[in-house]
C-alpha cells in the first residue's frame, strides 16, 4: 500500500515517528471490508495530547464492541511531519488501518480546546476533505464534534455538519443506527442531516437561520424547517455507575501527557464556582460505587500494565467514599508496585491525610487552587476556600515531608483590583513563612505560583462580564511578578494573547468561521503551542474579516441578550445563572447543594427529572 | 534470582526508542503478573537492565535484558507469560539464569546485517571493503550534542563481509564495536565504504543480530 511504503522511507525524517505507526498494546485492528461504519475519532492536537484524553478513549473501545463499526484514530501531525505529507502528497489518515480519512463514513473531532480550531480546518485540509459543510457531497465523510467547547458550537457553525452536545454515550449509537438506514435506503447527505436533527442532544448547524441586531447582537436563531428543534437539549447518562467504562485501553509507546490509567470516578460538580464552566454543564453530580470502581480498576490494571492508576473527576475530594476507595486501591496494588495519584483535591486537612497515605507508594507533586488572592474576591467567585484552609494545608504537607506546592490563581475576575494581586503574593509569601516555621529555615522549599487569565465561559454566572483588556492582563502580570520576590517562589503565566483568542471563541457566533478560515489561510495551527502561535497573524486575519474581536472579548453583555450558544440547552436555567451573579457582585457565596438545600440552578428538570439526587432533599 | 532474557525487535516496533521500550517491558510484566523485583524509595524502579540501545528504525533478534524477580520462577513461564502480554514485533526468544555471567552492560560488540540498494555491481563493493578493512584509519564526523567530532573508526570495525546480491540489493554483515569504550554504526560504514565509489549508497535495512562481549579476542555472546 502506498502509504506503507512512504512512512517507511520518511518516519526516519521526523520527531517521535511513534506518533503515526499505531499498533499499540491494545489497539483494535478490523477489516475494513467487512464493515458497514467507519468512523475516525479525530483529536485536533498532537498524538501525547490526544491519547490523554479520556473522552475519545471510552468513545474507541465502545464504538468497537459493535462488530460492524470501526472506530479509528487520527492526531493533528506534527509540523514536520506535515511538511513532508504536503511535500509528497500524502493524505491525513487513520493510525489503526492507514486509511485516508476522505473514505471514512464519519469523522469526528473532540472540541477540547478553542485555540485548537484551526487545526480542525488544517486536518480537513491535509484529508482533501471540503471545508465547509455546505461544499461537502454524498460521497464526503459527515464530519461531527463534540467535547466540551460544543456548548458554544457557534463559531464552527460552518465547518461541521453536526454536534453532539453532552455525553455522546447515548446518542451516538442513535446516530449510528439512522446512518446504517441512510446507508442502506441510499438517502441523500440533506435528508440524513434532517433525521439526525431529530435525535436528542444533535444539533445540525445549516438547519439554523441567525439573524443579528444593528449592533452586532444576535436578534433570533429559528429553525429553518417545521420538526428541527427549537432548542438542543444536551444528553446525559443516567446511571453512571452501569454505564459502559472500558478496560482494554491502549497503551501508548510514547511518554504521553497523561500518561496511566485513568479510573473515572464520578461525573459534575455542585461546588458551583462562578467561573467554572465544568462545574455548570457537567451536572448533575453521579457517583460510580466503590465495587464496581474496585473492579474496573483491577481489570484495567491487569489489562494494561500501567503503574499509576490516577481517579478522574472535577474534584477528587468530593467523592463521597474516597477514603474507603483509596484505602481498597492502595491495598490492592501495593503488592504489584501500582501508584495511586488523586489530581484535583480541595484545599484541607482531609485531603493531605489522604494524599500522604497515597504517597507511600509513590511521591508527586501537591497542588492547590486557591484561584484568587483575597477572601473578598474568592467570595465574589464562590471559591469556598480560606486563607486559613490554605496555611494549615501547607503546614500538614510539609510535615508529612513536601518540600514543592503549586499554587493556582487567575487574573482578571470580575471586580478584581491591584489589592487582589498584592493577596496573590502575600499568600504565597504565608506559605513560604509557614514552611520556615515549621523547618527553621526556607531551605529546599520551591513554591510555583502560575495564574492563568479568567477567560468568560457561557453557561456559568460569568456568561455576561467582560475579560479585561490585553494591556491590562499584561500589567496585572507584571505587577504580581514584582511582588513575587523570594527566591522560594517562581512564576509562571498563561499568554495573555491566547486567553484574549479564547474569550473571543468561547463567546463568538458564527460570524467567526470566517475569521477562523482567514487564520488558517496564513498559517495558523497549533496555536496552543508557543512556539507556533502567531498573534500578529490573528490580528490580521480580524482585520481582514472585518470582525473586531474586542466585541466578543471585552464586551459586558446586557442582561437580555441573546447568546449564539442559547440553541443549546445545557440543562441550566438563565434565571440561576443570573441569580448567582447577582450574589457575585454583592460577595455572597452558594453552598454546595450536595449537602446543603437545592439552589434551582435547573438541571433537576432535565428530561423530565430524575437525575439529579438534590431533589430528594426538598 | 536473575534471568537473562534475549528478545527480538522486530518491524512493527522498530520505531520504538529504548526508554519506550524499557517502558513497555516493565507494563509486558506486569501485565503477565511476573514477581519482577523493584528498588526500594519514593520512586521505586524494576530491576531491569538492558542491553546498549538499538537505534530507531533498526530490527533486531539479538537484544538482551537482565530481570530480578523477588521469588524463584522458571525460564520457561516466564517466556510464554511474557509473549502472551507483549505488542506485536517485541518476542522474548531465550532465558536462562544469569548467575555467573558478566554483566549485560559490559557487552562491546554487535553483529548487523545491511541491505544496501544503489547502482552499483557487487565486485564495486567487495573492492571497496576490502580497501577500508586495509586502511588503519578512518575518519568519519560524528554529530552530537556538543557539536561535530572527527573520530577513527578502523580499530572498531571487527569484520565486513559481503553476502548475496540479488537484482540491485546487497546484504553486508559486520561485526563492529558498541558501547561505552567506542563505537561505530552501520550508518558511517555505508558511508565509508560509498566514499571510494564516488556513489551514494542507500541504506534499505539495518538488522542487529548479535551482540558480543569481546574480551582478548574471544567473543563470547551474553547468553
Amino acid at each position: 500500500m502506498e502509504i506503507n511504503r512512504w512512512l517507511e522511507e520518511n518516519l526516519l525524517k521526523v520527531s517521535k515517528p511513534t506518533r503515526y505507526t499505531g499498533n499499540e498494546y491494545n489497539s483494535i485492528h478490523k477489516q475494513v471490508e467487512k464493515i458497514k461504519v467507519h468512523i475516525a475519532l479525530a483529536f485536533p492536537d498532537i498524538y501525547e495530547v490526544g491519547m490523554s484524553h479520556l473522552g475519545i478513549k471510552i468513545l474507541y473501545h465502545m464504538l468497537n464492541e459493535q462488530e460492524d463499526v470501526y472506530a479509528e484514530r487520527v492526531f493533528a501531525p506534527w509540523v514536520d511531519f506535515e511538511e513532508l505529507m504536503r511535500k509528497n502528497k500524502i493524505p491525513l489518515f487513520s493510525l489503526e488501518s492507514r486509511t485516508p480519512l476522505k473514505q471514512f463514513d464519519f469523522l469526528g473531532f473532540t472540541l477540547q480546546y478553542e485555540m485548537s480550531y484551526t487545526n480542525i480546518i488544517n486536518m480537513l485540509e491535509l484529508s482533501g476533505i471540503p471545508i465547509f459543510a455546505k461544499d461537502r457531497s454524498d460521497g464526503h465523510p459527515i464530519v461531527i464534534a463534540g467535547g466540551p467547547c460544543a456548548y458554544n458550537p457557534e463559531p464552527l457553525a460552518d465547518i461541521i455538519d453536526f454536534f453532539v452536545i453532552g455525553e455522546a454515550e447515548e446518542a451516538i449509537f442513535d446516530i449510528i443506527d439512522t446512518y446504517r438506514n441512510f446507508k442502506k435506503e441510499g438517502m441523500d447527505r440533506k435528508k440524513f442531516l434532517e433525521q439526525v436533527a431529530c435525535i436528542p442532544g444533535v444539533y445540525v448547524p445549516s438547519l439554523y437561520d441567525v439573524s443579528y441586531n444593528d449592533d452586532g447582537t444576535i436578534y433570533k436563531i429559528i429553525p429553518k424547517k417545521c420538526g428541527i428543534p427549537h432548542r438542543v437539549q444536551k444528553q446525559v447518562i443516567r446511571n453512571l455507575d452501569e454505564a459502559y467504562y472500558p478496560t482494554k485501553f491502549i497503551v501508548p509507546y510514547l511518554n504521553i501527557v497523561h500518561d496511566r490509567a485513568m479510573l473515572e470516578i464520578f461525573r459534575g460538580c455542585t461546588r458551583g464556582c462562578r467561573f467554572c464552566q465544568a462545574g455548570m454543564i457537567y451536572r448533575p453530580v453521579r457517583e460510580k460505587s466503590v465495587g464496581r470502581l474496585t473492579k474496573l480498576a483491577k481489570n484495567i490494571i491487569e489489562q494494561t500494565g500501567y503503574g499509576e492508576i490516577s481517579l478522574a473527576s472535577l474534584s477528587t475530594s468530593d467523592y463521597s467514599s474516597l477514603k474507603e476507595l483509596t484505602e481498597i486501591l492502595t491495598d490492592e496494588f501495593r503488592s504489584c508496585n501500582v501508584g495511586l495519584s488523586l489530581p484535583s483535591l480541595r484545599i484541607d486537612a482531609f485531603s493531605i491525610q489522604l494524599a500522604r497515605k497515597v504517597q507511600e507508594i509513590k511521591k508527586s507533586g501537591l497542588t492547590f487552587a486557591p484561584e484568587a488572592g483575597t477572601q473578598r474576591l474568592r467570595d465574589v467567585i464562590n471559591k469556598g476556600v480560606t486563607e486559613k484552609d490554605l496555611m494549615s494545608s501547607a503546614r500538614d504537607a510539609f510535615l508529612c515531608g513536601w518540600n514543592s506546592v503549586k499554587l493556582y490563581f487567575m487574573i482578571g475576575l470580575p471586580t478584581e483590583t491591584d489589592e487582589d494581586i498584592e493577596g496573590i503574593a502575600k499568600l504565597a509569601m504565608g506559605v513560604v513563612d509557614v514552611y520556615r516555621s515549621v523547618k527553621g529555615s526556607a531551605r529546599g522549599l520551591r513554591v510555583a505560583v502560575s495564574t492563568s487569565t479568567f477567560v468568560p465561559k457561557p453557561f456559568t454566572p460569568f456568561q455576561w462580564e467582560s475579560q479585561i483588556s490585553l494591556s491590562e492582563i499584561e500589567r496585572r502580570q507584571k505587577l504580581l511578578k514584582t511582588l513575587l520576590k523570594s527566591k522560594n517562589i517562581s512564576y509562571s503565566w498563561h499568554d495573555g494573547r491566547l486567553s484574549f483568542l479564547e474569550a473571543v471563541f468561547s463567546r463568538g457566533d458564527r460570524k467567526l468561521g470566517k475569521v477562523l478560515m482567514l487564520a488558517h489561510g496564513k498559517g495558523c495551527k497549533f496555536d496552543g503551542w508557543n512556539d507556533i502561535f502567531s498573534f500578529e497573524k490573528w490580528l490580521s486575519a480580524f482585520k481582514d474579516a472585518g470582525i473586531s474581536p474586542e466585541f466578543y472579548a471585552n464586551r459586558e453583555r446586557k442582561t437580555d441578550e441573546i447568546f449564539p450558544w442559547e440553541i443549546i440547552d445545557a440543562g441550566i436555567d438563565r434565571e440561576y445563572l443570573l441569580k448567582e451573579r447577582e450574589k457575585s457582585k454583592k460577595g455572597i457565596t452558594t453552598p454546595d447543594c450536595r449537602f446543603n438545600r437545592c439552589h434551582a440552578c435547573g438541571i433537576m428538570r432535565l428530561k423530565g427529572g430524575g437525575f439529579c439526587e438534590a431533589q430528594n432533599k426538598i | 534470582m536473575k534471568l537473562r532474557i534475549k528478545f527480538e525487535k522486530a518491524d512493527p516496533v522498530k520505531y520504538i526508542s529504548h526508554l519506550d521500550m524499557m517502558r513497555t517491558f516493565e507494563r509486558a510484566f506486569r501485565r503477565a503478573k511476573l514477581p519482577l523485583a523493584y528498588s526500594e524509595g519514593f520512586t521505586p524502579h524494576p530491576k531491569l537492565t538492558f542491553s546498549p540501545a538499538l537505534s530507531v528504525g533498526v530490527t533486531s533478534s539479538g537484544e538482551y535484558m537482565d530481570a530480578e524477580f523477588y521469588e524463584d520462577i522458571p525460564a520457561q513461564e516466564v517466556l510464554s507469560r511474557l509473549n502472551s502480554c507483549l505488542p506485536k514485533g517485541l518476542k522474548v526468544l531465550q532465558a536462562c539464569n544469569s548467575d555467573g555471567k558478566y554483566n549485560i552492560s559490559q557487552v562491546n560488540a554487535a553483529l548487523y546485517t545491511v541491505t544496501i540498494t544503489g547502482n552499483f555491481i557487487k565486485e564495486d563493493i567487495v573492492k571497496a571493503v576490502q580497501e577500508l578493512l586495509n586502511q588503519a584509519e578512518i575518519t568519519v564526523e560524528k554529530v552530537s550534542k556538543k557539536g561535530i567530532k572527527k573520530v577513527n573508526i578502523a580499530p572498531m570495525i571487527h569484520s565486513i563481509e559481503v553476502l548475496g546480491n540479488n537484482a540491485d540489493e546487497i546484504l553486508l554483515r559486520m561485526k563492529i564495536a558498541i558501547g561505552q569504550e567506542g563505537c561505530a554504526s552501520p550508518d558511517m560504514i555505508v558511508k565509508a565504504l560509498g566514499k571510494p565509489l564516488s556513489k551514494e549508497l542507500k541504506i534499505k535495512h539495518i538488522h542487529r543480530k548479535e551482540l558480543y562481549f569481546i574480551k582478548e579476542g574471544n567473543a563470547m555472546p551474553p547468553l
